[in-house]
């Protein structure tokens, strides 16, 4: 069975706060390679009050053209391993079509879960919004962190110097 | 509306969803109504070439489908098949995730929309994914039994050769190293319910010590009756894969030691 929020739930996992690993945290500027044309990276972050599940960063860098990225937080379940993503925070590279609102863009993104679009039948993630605030991948993350609440690991500026 | 306007009109409609911008020298981007699941459209980038014109996704849709489905399991079972497929139907090539398909100026139209054919076939995958097909269900379970069980103790498809040399009653994954070796199956339907019940009292008859472990695609759909003979004759059932993970690899792994 598909897992299904609202907009209330939504916004709750949004808002809560996140503790990231510094381990973690490093982890998301440093992208591995694939068969693919395209580096990767995955983190999860445990939650502070809930052991069966957890809340994920999966990164997507196109190695063909910069301006081709994906920056998505998740929540997945333990027992069954289901994703609901969350936010998806994407590149210029291709256009966008919110069928509900029948809008379309070709810009930088920024998918965001809905109730609409899951009571539609669509991938929770469908409905997105232009951006302003980034224009290469560790803008994205970086605003990612901010909007999903992810606070920085203790630690990270003596590990800078 | 007389057959005239319907034919303007729907030309018109489908010409104006068709879009082309200059991206770069000899390099323009296509905007097309379609799209992956989530409302991104395709990505597709025109190239001018010395021999002509070269229709590329510059690596974005295996990428795209990466969000739902880990790269390496796009190159497995069915959904491999699927990608091989449609890049031979489609003539598309595959140079390291990046599809192309190299034309003549006089032939761009046509080599676009078989093209862009080939791309919706291989987005059909992300359905496949969501839907998690029977077709789907064994390929999910070998890939994750064979993620935690270490090569040396697990055997695809095995049969037992000293009883059964004609490999008529297969296990569909063994697990040995213990008194009692495991034999897990993977139970998609009613059929496969029947047939496992013939094998494991086959097994008995010939005196096999071994433990046998069902993994349900899912459990609810299968008749009672069968269910009910079943359940007689096998040590453990797990009514599903996907929300027994933990659970089917806490009692694999235990079991093991």
């Amino acid at each position: 069975m598909s897992l299904f929020y609202t907009s209330e739930q939504i916004d709750e996992l949004i808002r809560e706060e996140k503790l990231i690993s510094l381990e973690g945290y490093q982890s998301l500027f440093k992208l591995k390679d694939t068969k693919a044309s395209h580096k990767e990276q995955s983190v999860e972050i445990k939650r502070s009050f809930d052991d069966d599940s957890f809340f994920k960063i999966i990164i997507r860098q196109n190695e063909n053209n910069l301006f081709d990225f994906s920056v998505i937080f998740a929540i997945v379940f333990k027992n069954n391993n289901q994703i609901f993503k969350l936010r998806r925070y994407n590149g210029k590279s291709h256009r966008h079509r919110n069928k509900i609102e029948n809008e379309k863009f070709y810009d930088y993104h920024i998918h965001q879960a809905t109730e609409r679009y899951q009571i539609a039948g669509s991938k929770e993630e469908t409905f997105a919004q232009t951006t302003e605030l980034y224009t290469d991948l560790r803008g994205a993350i970086y605003l990612m962190m901010r909007e999903c609440n992810i606070i920085e690991p203790e630690g990270l500026q003596q590990n800078l110097f | 509306m007389d057959i005239k306007t319907i034919n303007r009109e729907i030309k018109s409609k489908i010409s104006n969803e068709i879009e082309i911008i200059a991206e770069g020298e000899n390099r323009f981007r296509l905007f097309s109504p379609f799209t992956f699941i989530d409302g991104d459209e395709f990505c597709i980038l025109l190239k001018k070439t010395s021999k002509g014109w070269q229709i590329t996704d510059e690596g974005h849709t295996f990428m795209h489908l990466s969000y739902d489905i880990e790269y390496k399991d796009l190159l497995k079972g069915t959904r491999s098949s699927i990608i091989e497929d449609s890049l031979s139907q489609f003539n598309i090539n595959n140079n390291q995730g990046i599809l192309l398909k190299n034309t003549i100026e006089e032939n761009i139209g046509n080599a676009l929309f078989t093209y862009i054919q080939g791309i919706i076939k291989i987005t059909d995958i992300d359905h496949l994914s969501r839907e998690r097909t029977k077709s789907t269900f064994m390929e999910d379970l070998s890939s994750f039994l064979n993620d935690f069980i270490p090569n040396e103790r697990v055997k695809n498809n095995h049969f037992l050769i000293d009883n059964d040399p004609q490999g008529k009653y297969p296990i569909d994954f063994f697990v040995n190293g213990m008194e009692r070796p495991l034999f897990i199956f993977g139970i998609l339907n009613d059929s496969k319910v029947k047939d496992v019940t013939v094998n494991i009292l086959q097994y008995e008859r010939w005196g096999i010590l071994f433990k046998p472990v069902a993994i349900f695609e899912n459990q609810e759909t299968i008749n009672r009756k069968d269910l009910a003979r079943f359940s007689d004759v096998v040590d453990r059932q797990f009514s599903n894969l996907v929300s027994n993970k933990n659970r089917i690899k806490t009692f694999t792994k235990e079991l093991m030691q």
